[in-house]
């Protein structure tokens, strides 16, 4: 199953439920290590190393 | 009453933090229907979701590095959403967490396309904030919150109240009027703990908070003493959080008057 397949799933399940685990199983073994290391960062990166600067949507006024 | 332009509009959604969790039934279905989809998203898989929900999709991405500074980044953005909006489209625009919250070209385009007749309308999103407020066990109401963005903080030199909670965003690109590819905020923190100095004593416990991105996982939080702020490296998108230090005395008198 595809990561995005994965982490939709995962959105719709609560954490106690025993299709919880056996899902986070079927990810990509890099992506379950920062999984379970709880790196949401090097999650992302190893999904996908764009750069992405949308949090960056507003600046002090000068 | 002013006549609705009926074939073009403008609705903005959040997509909030955590990867579709966030994701409300109205800015699906509102992504899922629109001519157009425009979205600013921090996120890969958002990304890909967004592009598979609606074949008419564009990334806004591009017009921030055609930029220095980010000021001029967002103006641009502005004025793209509206051209599109101009070509008589029912255009949705995406944006990470909630449209609004220290968000400022999706607002700006919905001020403009009402002052133009259009039907604009901002859809809610869940915001850092409402996540810190979640995940730290906070009520805003209980003693009010002040919440800056951290440069704006500095460089308009405000009033803080330390006996109300106070969040400083985008703590990781304080001092930053341009794009940051890597972050370097240690001279930021320096000037930002020299400023909090005049509020809080040096060994406030402070903390660094980020939310989760990603259902499973658990939000990070950094507790550390103020003066140790400059010392610490915050992640891309951690927000500070400085609890209260003291309790303000109520005005009995102001009471009396209320009350009578």
């Amino acid at each position: 199953m595809k990561t995005i397949q994965v982490l939709e799933q995962l959105a719709n399940i609560a954490h106690y439920n025993n299709q919880f685990d056996l899902l986070v199983n079927t990810l990509p073994n890099e992506i379950k290590k920062a999984f379970l290391k709880n790196d949401g960062e090097l999650v992302k990166s190893l999904i996908s190393n764009k750069e992405y600067f949308a949090d960056e949507v507003d600046v002090a006024q000068i | 009453m002013q006549n609705i332009i009926k074939n073009a509009s403008l609705i903005i959604v959040g997509s909030g933090i955590k990867f579709m969790s966030h994701l409300t039934i109205e800015a699906k279905a509102n992504i899922e229907q629109a001519d157009k989809v425009l979205y600013l998203i921090n996120e890969p898989l958002m990304e890909s979701w967004i592009n598979e929900a609606n074949p008419n999709t564009e990334s806004l991405e591009k017009l921030y590095t055609n930029y220095t500074l980010r000021n001029d980044s967002y103006h641009a953005i502005t004025r793209y959403i509206l051209e599109k909006l101009y070509e008589q489209k029912h255009i949705c625009v995406v944006i990470y967490g909630h449209p609004t919250v220290f968000a400022k070209p999706a607002l700006e385009a919905v001020i403009e396309a009402k002052v133009e007749g259009y039907y604009a309308k901002i859809l809610p999103g869940i915001s850092a904030e409402d996540c810190l407020f979640a995940d730290l066990l906070i009520n805003p109401g209980s003693v009010g919150c002040q919440s800056f963005e951290a440069t704006d903080l500095l460089v308009h030199r405000r009033k803080i109240d330390p006996s109300c909670h106070l969040i400083l965003w985008q703590i990781s690109i304080i001092g930053e009027l341009t794009h940051v590819k890597k972050i370097h905020p240690e001279k930021g923190l320096k000037m930002l703990l020299e400023y909090l100095k005049k509020y809080y004593s040096l060994n406030h416990e402070v903390i660094l908070y980020t939310a989760a991105q990603y259902p499973g996982l658990e939000p990070v939080i950094t507790r550390v003493r103020l003066e140790q702020l400059p010392n610490t490296i915050p992640l891309r998108l951690s927000t500070l959080y400085i609890p209260p230090s003291n309790k303000s005395s109520s005005d009995k008198f102001m009471l009396h008057l209320l009350t009578q």
